[in-house]
């Protein structure tokens, strides 16, 4: 339900366990998903977001509330008197903070970044799976990513040749 | 509202007006390749095991070539995704290696392009200088093909780096019927560039950077009007461009640099909107007829300093950003009143590498009145001067009054006390500027100490006799002038032996 409080547009958005959460419409907005819907007037009532659980979806909008420029909920109007660099740089720390989680909640973001594109998010959540992959063996790829070899063994030889100079 | 249409399309984001997300990257051509099934068209929480292939598609895209074409061993999608998708083809001797084979790297790349789609490529950057043996014709032949094959509408970013002295023709026709019309960012070292009308348009050109590049004036001069949004254009050892001219419908072009173009002559610029200029090489003809926009001027060349004190007040005169290096100053160069001003200038760097009557540098101030920061170095150290610093009467400074430096906050002088003069001016400052807060006199070449550079290896190359010498001439003829308002930091050498 979009509401005013404080002089800032609320907008309520619905997880599809039932769950309801009220954010800034600053906040939402995050989202360009959630952006053009407000946009195109579709945001009278709450926003149903299907396939993110309440779980994600809280996690989500903590993300957004930490990332929405200067006049944000959490007070990050300190932006004048802070220099961009140390905001950056908080803000750095704050996110690897924040990936911490196991790789069923990563994978939901990812999904959830992804579906809600939110760049900021997807390119966090993208880069710190591609961290964890990067110096494994293709078995250990795979069983991260619950992925089955579907090559025929000429297949797999004849690629593993193509890029052998990856391997070195 | 928009929500049943939502709950409709549970992976690739359609929005109502039919324009996708960052993420729908799917939208050329299928590939010739096995098609998994993903899609089931039903609705379902993420179950946060596996993640669709478009997801992982994305991720793939992000990762280095070498690990993207590790990924491709995984499974099909993931060759399918590197064969048919991978966007940023990067080949230097880091991301493919190298080998004993001189052809190892051309071939390598050759046979990657080979199985590559050619769709969807935003980035292509070779570096063929670790190519010990790849002749021009040779790189040529590959360049041409592979060219060919990734510079497609799309492309966004293309940078070639050929080898020293095997400069490559670049395949202008492969930019022609609209193929390059999506590049921002063009970058060409060592290569034959001859653009003729028939080359097309750059519309989307923000950023172009030619590296000893064999290009003429008129080559360029046929280039540039195309390039209508182009921002930044970056000139390295151009050695047959004789004529800069920048024409007046590069509106967005802020930033020009020029640097080592031996034989260029003139640069005439009618780009209106220039806000910060580089450039390194031999005094030219500077015809900047529409650069009121010019905030910030960074210069090496020859015999610089009197031409920036008379000529640039006049030619730039909102400047507010000023760095010189003049080379080979003459014998005790010597600065005199300049009749016009540097209204907004408020930061002025100015190293000399000769000599200079420093105490002349007072009508360089002079003509700056809202300057904040100078900076200068003299890194020639006159040792027969310090002595007779430390032997004469501190009264004996020559002066000129009349000059006021009221803006002035931070000055800092590297090299102290490289002549008489330098002491000269320092006590001037000092006399002169009200608001001084710090000033900062390094006895080594550099404002910083080698504790705060964190660098294992000292750069001071001061004897310590020196730093001796240049200490006592700041007790004896600085501290006493430096007023309680003012901080005093004086950098001296650090106690590492030398190397």
């Amino acid at each position: 339900m979009a509401t005013r409080e404080a002089g800032k547009k609320m907008i309520m958005l619905k997880s599809p366990d039932g769950m309801e959460f009220e954010v800034e419409e600053a906040v939402a907005m995050e989202s360009q998903t959630i952006r053009k819907m407000i946009e195109d007037d579709c945001a009278d009532t709450a926003i149903l977001i299907p396939n993110i659980n309440s779980k994600i979806l809280s996690r989500v909008i903590e993300y957004c509330n930490k990332h929405v420029p200067t006049t944000g909920a959490t007070g990050a109007a300190a932006s004048d008197t802070v220099a961009p660099a140390a905001l950056a740089e908080d803000l750095k720390i704050w996110d690897a903070e924040f990936i911490k989680v196991n790789r069923a909640t990563r994978f939901d973001l990812i999904q959830a970044a992804s579906y809600l594109n939110i760049k900021g998010l997807l390119d966090l959540t993208s880069q710190t799976t591609i961290d964890t992959i990067s110096d494994n063996s293709l078995e250990e790829i795979r069983s991260f990513l619950s992925t089955k070899n579907d090559y025929l063994p000429e297949e797999e030889q004849t690629i593993r040749r193509e890029n052998q100079w990856a391997f070195q | 509202m928009g929500q049943l249409d939502l709950m409709q399309q549970e992976r690739q984001i359609q929005i109502r007006d039919g324009s996708t997300s960052s993420l729908a990257i799917r939208n050329g051509p299928p590939c010739q390749e096995d098609d998994d099934n993903y899609h089931d068209g039903k609705i379902r929480e993420y179950s946060g095991t596996v993640l669709p292939e478009d997801i992982w598609c994305h991720i793939h895209s992000l990762m280095t070539p070498r690990d993207a074409a590790r990924a491709a061993c995984v499974s099909r999608a993931f060759r399918r995704s590197w064969r048919c998708y991978y966007p940023n083809l990067i080949f230097n001797s880091q991301t493919i290696g190298l080998s004993r084979d001189d052809m190892y790297f051309t071939h390598k790349v050759d046979q990657i392009l080979e199985q590559h789609s050619g769709i969807g490529v935003k980035t292509f950057e070779i570096d063929c200088s670790c190519c010990d043996k790849l002749k021009a014709y040779e790189a040529y032949e590959y360049l041409h093909r592979w060219l060919q094959k990734v510079v497609t509408l799309g492309i966004e970013k293309l940078t070639l780096v050929m080898r020293e002295k095997e400069a490559v023709y670049f395949p202008c026709p492969v930019l022609s019927n609209g193929n390059g019309s999506s590049i921002w960012y063009l970058h060409l070292v060592n290569c034959v560039f001859h653009p003729t009308v028939s080359l097309g348009c750059l519309g989307n050109l923000t950023v172009l950077h030619l590296e000893s590049v064999r290009i003429t004036g008129c080559e360029l001069g046929c280039l540039l009007p195309s390039c209508v949004v182009l921002e930044q254009l970056k000139l390295r050892r151009c050695y047959q461009i004789t004529f800069l001219k920048i024409p007046s419908r590069l509106q967005r072009l802020s930033y020009l640099q020029v640097l080592e173009c031996h034989r260029l002559q003139t640069i005439e610029n009618k780009a209106p909107n220039i806000n910060s200029f580089h450039f390194i090489g031999d005094r030219v003809e500077f015809l900047l007829g529409e650069s009121l926009r010019l905030k910030k001027l960074d210069v090496l060349c020859y015999l610089f300093l009197r031409y920036a004190l008379d000529e640039l007040p006049s030619i730039v005169p909102n400047l507010e950003t000023l760095s010189i290096h003049s080379w080979c100053e003459v014998v005790n160069t010597t600065l005199t009143l300049s009749p016009s001003k540097f209204l907004y200038l408020k930061y002025l760097s100015i190293y000399i590498n000769g000599s200079c009557d420093c105490l002349s540098l007072v009508y360089f101030l002079g003509a700056a009145p809202s300057l904040e920061t100078f900076k200068l170095r003299v890194p020639i150290q006159l040792l027969q001067s310090i002595d007779e610093l430390l032997s004469e009467d501190p009264s004996h400074l020559r002066q000129i009054p009349g000059y006021r430096h009221d803006k002035l906050r931070r000055v800092s002088i590297c090299r102290f006390p490289s002549s008489k003069s330098v002491v000269e001016l320092t006590s001037h400052i000092l006399e002169n500027s009200a608001s001084l807060e710090c000033l900062t006199l390094s006895t080594t070449n550099d404002s910083f100490r080698c504790s705060d550079d964190r660098s294992a290896k000292c750069s001071c190359s001061i004897g310590p006799m020196e730093a001796h010498k240049a200490a006592l001439v700041i007790e004896r003829y600085i501290r006493g002038k430096v007023p309680s308002t003012v901080q005093l930091d004086v950098v001296e050498p650090c106690m590492q032996p030398l190397p």
